[in-house]
């Protein structure tokens, strides 16, 4: 049988060497994959990763099941590691208006879209519904912790078009996620 | 749970005002000012609580949307290595906390205890701002910002000798206990000193506080609300003001630094926020420029 997460964070808690493994093989390319996303370059997308798994070890014992899942705790400590790097490194390659627009294109692309489906996963496909430009700007706050002004800045509209769009973007988002729960879980 | 995505109709003037505002602090990068504002209605605004509380879990799940990719091979032994017992600051023996390790401590407590109440937030010592907004985001949503008290914050003497109002002061109950103070129309100083002034001298662990901002570095009177060590806890209240009346003692919160015609500060408060007569800023020179007092 697989320990879940909870589990596992709850054997780090106590110093579990063997439950931190598993957790880190687990999760090490989810985490390395955001931090990579958002970072650019490799070696320092690793040292940002090394670092979400240390604070995971060190916050065990705090995760609380019952406010969301641990891969979702676990990525929250991975962007707060990479947006930092991002705001210190001036060399950080990763231009965050391309790379948001490709992960929307991607979503909104069907076959794509029938293949991450399928993998289970509901908020590609929600995210999918929301108008691109929007989408784009959620993900720029979202991921790269970009606030409106400078979401505005670098897509080159009006202040308040830019928080127009993440206001509505991020509504209609939570709605699909909203919505596609109840299908799912009637 | 009230989140059929109506709310936007369904809600008052202030509610619409804050929507973009609400947004930025669900996605965690608004602003001291904005967080402020936000905070200051969230305690009185049960849709809008829920309304922040769904959107922030949205925002969220798009990080599972990013592609998952492999890291180099030696990767999870470089991690493993690192997992050890020692690389728990809780777990670290008291002699080392002493000053200089205390900012650490002070970070490694407060990502601790805002993790415990808020699940997705975490304090970086690097991102103090911004990294206490979520983390005030996650805590406010989980209590329901029950705990949440406001005041205003006047300034002594204002032009004409009437009191002025130039911000807000937040304060939250909870393990741990924070405040949090918005300066709106900061004066002709450029930093300030927050003092938090409690009601009952005793020694409870006389430190807590934290840099609101701009310095990550500032060498805060921190200490640790989660180490019963009395040996910390003693360390360091003793500089700031201990002239007081009677049965109250100060507890430094730290600097207010003016950046833009406004400043915030904010950190743990050890103390419990019924027992909070008042939090003052005062000058460099020591004179207190503005007040703001609890009911």
């Amino acid at each position: 049988m697989t320990a879940s997460d909870e589990a596992l964070l709850a054997g780090m808690a106590a110093d579990d060497p063997d439950a931190a493994a598993v957790f880190v093989r687990r999760h090490q390319a989810r985490v390395y994959g955001l931090a990579l996303f958002v970072v650019g370059i490799p070696a320092v997308a690793e040292e940002v990763a090394q670092e979400t798994f240390v604070r995971a070890w060190r916050h065990a014992d705090a995760f609380d099941p019952r406010r969301g899942r641990a891969t979702t705790w676990l990525l929250a400590i991975a962007r707060h590691a990479a947006i930092d790097v991002l705001r210190v490194r001036r060399d950080v390659p990763v231009d965050p208006k391309v790379m948001a627009e490709v992960m929307v294109e991607t979503i909104a692309d069907p076959d794509r879209l029938a293949e991450r489906v399928a993998t289970g996963t509901t908020v590609n496909a929600a995210l999918a519904q929301v108008p691109r430009e929007q989408a784009t700007a959620v993900v720029l706050a979202a991921v790269f912790g970009l606030s409106g002004a400078e979401i505005a800045e670098r897509t080159g509209v009006p202040l308040g078009t830019a928080k127009t769009r993440i206001r509505l973007g991020l509504r209609h988002l939570r709605d699909e996620l909203t919505s596609r729960r109840e299908v799912d879980t009637p | 749970m009230t989140t059929d995505g109506t709310t936007d109709g369904t809600t008052n003037g202030r509610c619409a005002e804050l929507r973009d505002a609400l947004t930025e602090v669900a996605l965690g990068v608004a602003d001291g000012t904005t967080r402020g504002v936000v905070m200051a209605h969230l305690a009185t605004c049960e849709s809008c609580r829920n309304e922040l509380s769904s959107l922030a879990a949205a925002a969220d799940e798009l990080l599972l949307l990013v592609p998952e990719r492999d890291p180099s091979a030696d990767f999870e032994g470089r991690v493993l290595a690192q997992l050890t017992p020692a690389a728990r600051p809780a777990a670290r023996p008291a002699a080392v906390r002493r000053h200089r390790a205390r900012r650490a401590v002070l970070a490694a407590a407060l990502g601790v205890g805002l993790l415990g109440v808020g699940g997705t937030g975490v304090w970086l010592a690097t991102a103090p701002d911004r990294e206490l907004a979520t983390s005030y985001r996650s805590t406010l949503d989980t209590a329901n910002g029950r705990y949440l008290a406001a005041a205003d914050l006047t300034t002594d003497t204002g032009p004409g000798g009437s009191a002025q109002s130039v911000g807000t002061v937040f304060l939250y109950e909870g393990n741990p206990s924070w405040a949090y103070v918005v300066v709106r129309d900061p004066g002709p100083a450029a930093s300030y000193d927050v003092v938090v002034t409690v009601e009952g001298g005793a020694d409870g662990g006389t430190d807590g506080g934290t840099d609101g901002g701009t310095d990550a570095g500032a060498d805060a009177a921190g200490g640790d609300p989660y180490e019963a060590d009395p040996d910390v806890a003693d360390l360091d209240g003793a500089d700031p003001g201990t002239n007081l009346s009677p049965g109250t003692r100060d507890v430094p919160l730290g600097p207010c630094v003016v950046e833009a015609d406004a400043c915030t500060a904010g950190g743990v408060l050890d103390a419990a926020v019924p027992d909070v007569v008042s939090v003052r800023l005062t000058t460099p020179d020591g004179a207190t420029w503005a007040t703001a007092s609890l009911p």
